[in-house]
């Protein structure tokens, strides 16, 4: 009899053993990826406007996470702006991203340029950050903590010089590099 | 078959069928792998080594608890056995990576094991700021449970297996954990006339798998020694051990590439084993300390030989 009432106390253990010992209201930095890509028209229009077929671009921050994390944000926060650009076109381009219709960042350089990422983080000589849009950004982040619809029109603006006409399969692609903390310990 | 003999397989057989039902199997994605899949390969290995070097310091852990193997005859024992490693504060925290291009390029924040993530901000470009993620368990002892049936004896050998399959921890925080083990010693002492102890030797191996996650594999080879007085029992041993932890999943980190897959080797390779048990009839109670790289406990009653 004792045995038994011994080993259903170990079989107990067995059971439960580690159930309390997870931290209460952990945070978990969640990855947020927010990234646009917009197609450049081939043929002699040598710019793209925000009017253009394939904008804006509406990014909804609850389907870029975890859906059991969404009614869970703390905090938010960025760490990088990153610009790449896909096909093959021989000469310049300039212009603005734009945030909620905020400048987000100018760019500028040789197409060829932006074939490598190019970043912040980088030091990318081509890219320039606009505080405008910036704090739209970062007000849209902050937005998320407590209204798990919150979303974003990314748009752009620029134009190309040298080439024409514009080539087929030309886009221009921007990615802002961001985090949340989701309460993953909440229940 | 006598009366007591009965009793004993059947309750033997009790713990077997409860340990092997007790557990729901849980498939659901847990908080544990929802918070690894936000690290990529370079950045997870120091969040999670601790786990490495914990669990497989706990997987080599309980073994034996005597040395004395019968020479031949059937014999049956079965313990239970709970160990813990002790989280040391190194393993709290580590040096992690900032994302490329990021300054500074390193920052100290939370393992596992740890408590809140650091959030650094970079010092060139004013707004950009990055964090780790806060760690998940807060113990001081890493532990595990385990049954575990011995089987003999055949010219002084016998064979020792193990199985165990535990829930999700903690409201699904912690996935579903399965353990396996096979191992088979044999008497040295039989060779040895009029030995003062009993010796024996043994090597096992261990699989170990939490969620769908992480796969430990572990190897331990091992010389045991016990002394018997009356209803006491002295025992001790050293042993060479290696355990690998594989992890695998598909990261959300957008600077590095999706499929992560690494292994990570445990920090224990050695233990010096000292403990103590008393013999009750066919129940025994052990206790033990192990030290090595990981301080190790374990504990545990047995029933039978």
């Amino acid at each position: 009899m004792k045995t038994k009432i011994l080993l259903v106390f170990l079989l107990g253990i067995l059971a439960t053993t580690g159930s309390t010992c997870i931290n209460d209201g952990f945070l978990v930095a969640v990855n947020l990826p927010i990234s646009a890509c917009f197609n450049i028209k081939s043929g002699a229009n040598l710019s793209w406007t925000p009017s253009d077929p394939g904008q804006p671009v509406i990014i909804k921050l609850a389907d870029a996470i975890d859906a059991s994390y969404v009614d869970k944000i703390k905090n938010a926060r960025y760490y990088d702006l990153q610009v790449t650009v896909h096909g093959a076109y021989a000469g310049s381009v300039s212009g603005f991203a734009y945030v909620n219709g905020k400048p987000l960042f100018t760019f500028q350089g040789q197409w060829s340029d932006f074939a490598t990422p190019q970043s912040l983080l980088g030091s990318s000589t081509h890219i320039t950050a606009q505080p405008t849009g910036i704090a739209e950004l970062v007000a849209v982040l902050n937005q998320f903590k407590t209204n798990a619809s919150t979303s974003m029109l990314l748009t752009s603006n620029g134009s190309l010089s040298g080439q024409s006409p514009v080539p087929s399969g030309l886009s221009f692609c921007f990615e802002v590099l961001a985090q949340v903390d989701a309460d993953a310990g909440a229940k | 078959m006598k009366p007591s003999h009965n009793r004993m397989l059947r309750t033997v057989a009790l713990c077997v069928i409860v340990c092997a039902f007790a557990i729901s199997l849980a498939s659901a994605q847990t908080e544990l792998e929802k918070a690894l899949q936000q690290y990529n390969a370079e950045t997870v290995t120091g969040y999670i080594q601790p786990v490495a070097d914990l669990f497989g310091a706990d997987m080599h852990a309980g073994y034996y608890h005597n040395a004395w193997i019968a020479e031949s005859g059937f014999g049956l024992g079965f313990d239970i056995i709970v160990m813990g490693s002790v989280v040391q504060d190194a393993q709290k925290s580590y040096i992690a990576n900032t994302p490329p291009g990021f300054t500074p390029t390193t920052f100290k924040t939370a393992t596992i094991f740890g408590a809140k993530g650091t959030s650094i901000l970079n010092s060139i470009f004013p707004g950009l700021e990055y964090k780790g993620s806060d760690g998940i368990v807060n113990t001081s002892i890493f532990p595990l449970a385990v049954p575990q049936l011995r089987i003999g004896s055949l010219y002084g050998s016998d064979l020792t297996l193990r199985f165990i399959s535990i829930p999700a921890i903690g409201d699904n925080k912690f996935p579903v954990i399965t353990l396996w083990g096979v191992g088979v010693r044999h008497s040295i002492s039989q060779y040895i006339h009029e030995c003062p102890l009993d010796l024996a030797a043994g090597v096992y191996f261990n699989s170990f798998t939490v969620g769908d996650l992480m796969d430990f594999k572990g190897f331990a080879v091992n010389a045991q020694a016990s002394k018997s007085i009356k209803i006491l029992i002295l025992y001790g041993g050293i042993a060479y051990e290696s355990s690998k932890m594989n992890l695998k999943y598909k990261s959300t980190d957008p600077t590095a590439p999706a499929g992560v897959d690494i292994t990570l080797t445990g920090a224990n390779n050695f233990r010096f084993t000292v403990g103590v048990g008393l013999s009750l009839g066919i129940l025994k109670i052990f206790a033990d300390a192990n030290f090595g790289s990981v301080t190790n406990y374990s504990a545990g009653i047995g029933f039978g030989r």
